[in-house]
């Protein structure tokens, strides 16, 4: 029986939808004219409340001159994503912008517009994201006949920043990209009246490292899931599973049932690691340095059991195409059980005693709030979704691995604020805390690994996984031996633009807090322009720079 | 600048020494913010701005508590009182008000805004390097040793140790009264998240009314006598 979402699509655009293809369980590729594409995703994502995963561009012009570009929206309730496809024309080179119809919209657009070359008209802004003020007009990175010779201009050039009207009346405070409390390179513009936040402005393109490129055309499909684990310093079993379950969906493969359930393991210690560390990282934030202490304090006991089980505190390497690159064994399946339960005592009275201190909850309560329907508009992922009263957790919605055997709550809070995604997270290590226990006690016998044989060529899949941040994509289309085009969208990438609406007319002194309770991971969210300075690399010594000063 | 503060405070006719305390301490706070307006760094007027607010929410409380030690001891002086007093219930409101004041004071979370690490990145702080900066952390850490020693002197002169006289047992004291200031003071910073002002404001409107309560009891308690 086909899912009630696509009849309701293909019932209404059954003229307009050139063809339907299913290429997994949950996945559906509608093919349109980009004449449509506004009409359709305008019912799809408003009308029937879909939330935007991504959209990928792909130069496809060696295999059918043309461009591609894919909106995915998923339907968390009704286990469902559609790809709605369209054709760009080699010599057409433009599209009509869906950003005013679908504000989360704006980046993947003019990610595009500078990756791909291709125009979104109507976009109302338009200005660069992710490459640099001085990147030439007419080069684009991710074309496939990009050469990586091409050096920086290292022309002057000014970021047309978005300032109010009355600019003079307040006062200008940079946020970044180099600031105490943000711990990646971003840029936030605070204009402020006293110390009330007025209008902000966000900037972000600090951080090339060219990892999609790298992957498409240095790198073979079991190389990838360690550059890929390389995408995020915290969450990149995340990321190494999202690619790996593109690629086994790809082959219309399933890893051995012992796989699955210890892949769950790792990605549910790496969210405890993740939520820990954030915990400890918003204490600081509000200045109770107490609370980061002891955070970490646990976090470590986590990162030990994850030496014990892969020898790494971080960047496992476990999870690849076809299974997992080591087996747990009784012995360490037992350590590993009595830490966990000594670990949830300790981390049960670090809570009760921690978050019920006044002036900590002063501090998180009633500040950057997100409502229900923004949160929808904007499609943010995870604990900020969760915290607005967005029910979506793609474990139990898009049920993969050994999720569907496990029992677990979805924490959900409606308050929407800073307080609300702190409880969240903090109910969210409780519960895995849970489901690792549930993984170990019930592992099944058998193999970890079974070699993929074949992966057909020109096959559009998705990966998609919850992270402790939000929902994971990996697009990719298929190639010879490696992936054709390989897109990550990292849940910050969606939550990220929520922020200016989260810091509106908030206080100065919350805005770390703010732009922390999204759990910001810039290195996820920018990742795709490879720079190639060989030759053309000054390296700053000491005397250079006294003779600067 | 504090260095300098124990310097004019040391050689103060110590008659008026309460006095050239409370203008010293208030000194402190415009020489931050005038250091923060000077540089034209926006985190370094937000932090001087955010001392000035600061100091007008505490000096008020400060002046209150102060002025009750004044009339518990009879004298302006800083020097070892003569005065007597007695274990009343102003003389506990007033030491408790003055201890609260002195976090704020002394710019230690939570209260700390002007510096604000997470959200000014040290705010006036930002401009001094080197020894600069060295002195100004110095003078932090003096800020809080004068005030608890001048906390001593009040004490003093209602614990049965003043009887005695013992050089010893006084230094003992003395001492007793820094460790016992510090950890309260630490235990505060430990204990708390940074407050943003308007909860400081509210905070300190508090203090004050304790401030002024306990000097309202100690102006009856004088009348009554």
């Amino acid at each position: 029986m086909e899912n009630e979402i696509i009849c309701k699509i293909i019932e209404k655009f059954h003229e307009k939808i050139l063809k339907t293809h299913k290429i997994s369980s949950e996945t559906t590729i509608f093919e349109i004219n980009k004449e449509h594409l506004s009409e359709i995703i305008d019912y799809s994502y408003n009308s029937l409340n879909g939330c935007f995963l991504t959209m990928t561009g792909t130069d496809y012009l060696k295999i059918n001159s043309n461009f591609l570009l894919d909106y995915m929206l998923g339907w968390y309730s009704n286990k469902q994503i559609i790809i709605f496809r369209t054709k760009i024309h080699r010599d057409e080179e433009t599209f009509t912008s869906i950003t005013n119809i679908v504000p989360c919209a704006d980046w993947y657009e003019r990610e595009v517009k500078e990756s791909l070359g291709l125009n979104p008209l109507g976009h109302p802004n338009p200005r660069k994201l992710l490459l640099s003020d001085d990147w030439p007009d007419n080069i684009f990175p991710l074309r496939k006949n990009y050469k990586n010779e091409i050096p920086p201009l290292n022309k002057e050039a000014n970021y047309p920043f978005d300032s109010p009207e009355n600019a003079e009346i307040f006062n200008i405070i940079p946020y970044g990209p180099y600031h105490f409390a943000i711990h990646e390179p971003i840029y936030f513009r605070f204009y402020t009246e006293g110390e009330k936040i007025s209008k902000i402005d966000l900037r972000v393109g600090f951080n090339y490292r060219g990892l999609e490129k790298i992957a498409e055309t240095r790198m073979t499909y079991s190389t990838i899931p360690f550059l890929a684990e390389r995408i995020c310093g915290i969450c990149g079993s995340v990321h190494a599973e999202a690619y790996t379950q593109a690629v086994e969906k790809a082959a219309s493969f399933e890893a051995p049932e012992r796989a699955k359930w210890i892949r769950v393991v790792f990605l549910e210690i790496e969210r405890i690691h993740s939520h820990l560390l954030w915990l400890g990282v918003a204490s600081h934030m509000v200045g109770f340095d107490s609370g980061l202490m002891q955070f970490w304090r646990v976090r470590d006991r986590i990162m030990f059991l994850a030496e014990i089980l892969t020898g790494n505190r971080k960047l496992y390497g476990i999870i690849v195409p076809g299974g997992v690159r080591r087996d747990i064994n009784n012995r360490k399946k037992e350590h590993v059980l009595k830490e966990l339960s000594e670990i949830s005592i300790e981390y049960t009275e670090l809570t009760t005693a921690l978050l019920n201190l006044t002036t900590l909850k002063t501090r998180l309560k009633g500040i950057g709030f997100l409502s229900q329907g923004e949160a929808k508009k904007f499609s943010v992922m995870g604990p900020v979704a969760r915290a607005s009263n967005v029910s979506i957790d793609s474990r139990r919605d898009y049920t993969y691995e050994a999720y569907s055997n496990l029992e677990f709550n979805l924490p959900l809070r409606s308050e929407g604020d800073v307080l609300a995604r702190t409880l969240v997270r903090v109910n969210e290590v409780t519960e895995s805390l849970s489901i690792i226990k549930q993984a170990l006690e019930g592992l099944p016998d058998g193999p970890v690994y079974e070699p993929i044989e074949y992966i057909p060529p020109d096959t559009t899949s998705v990966g998609i996984v919850e992270g402790p941040r939000g929902t994971d994509v990996h697009y990719i289309i298929t190639g010879e031996n490696t992936v054709y085009r390989w897109r990550v969208r990292a849940p910050t990438y969606a939550n990220l633009p929520a922020t200016p609406i989260m810091l509106k007319d908030q206080n100065l002194a919350d805005a770390p807090v703010i732009i922390g309770s999204i759990d910001p991971c810039i290195s996820c969210a920018e990742r795709f322009i490879v720079i190639d300075n060989k030759n053309r690399e000054k390296i700053y010594n000491k005397k250079i720079l006294e003779d600067k000063i | 600048m504090f260095t300098t503060f124990s310097t004019i405070i040391s050689k103060a006719p110590l008659e008026e020494g309460g006095i050239i305390f409370i203008e010293l301490a208030v000194l402190s706070a415009f020489i931050i913010a005038f250091a923060g307006n000077v540089s034209r760094n926006p985190y370094s007027l937000v932090g001087g701005s955010r001392e000035v607010i600061l100091a007008f929410l505490i000096e008020p409380a400060i002046i209150a508590s102060v002025l009750n030690m004044v009339l518990l001891n009879n004298t302006l002086s800083l020097e070892v009182t003569s005065g007597k007093s007695s274990l009343e219930i102003s003389w506990l409101l007033g030491i408790f008000s003055y201890l609260l004041c002195l976090i704020g004071e002394c710019g230690r979370v939570p209260f700390d805004f002007a510096e604000a690490e997470s959200e000014l990145t040290g705010g006036t702080m930002i401009e001094f390097s080197g020894y600069q900066l060295a002195m100004m952390k110095f003078s932090q850490h003096l800020k809080l040793l004068a005030l608890l020693s001048i906390l001593n002197l009040y004490l003093t002169s209602i614990l049965p140790i003043q009887i005695s006289q013992d050089p010893l047992i006084y230094v003992i004291s003395y001492l007793s009264v820094l460790i016992l200031g510090t950890i309260f003071v630490s235990l505060a910073e430990s204990l708390n998240a940074r407050y943003r002002l308007k909860e400081a404001s509210k905070f300190y409107a508090f203090v004050f009314i304790l401030a002024l309560t306990a000097l309202i009891f100690t102006i009856l308690g004088i009348a009554a006598r």
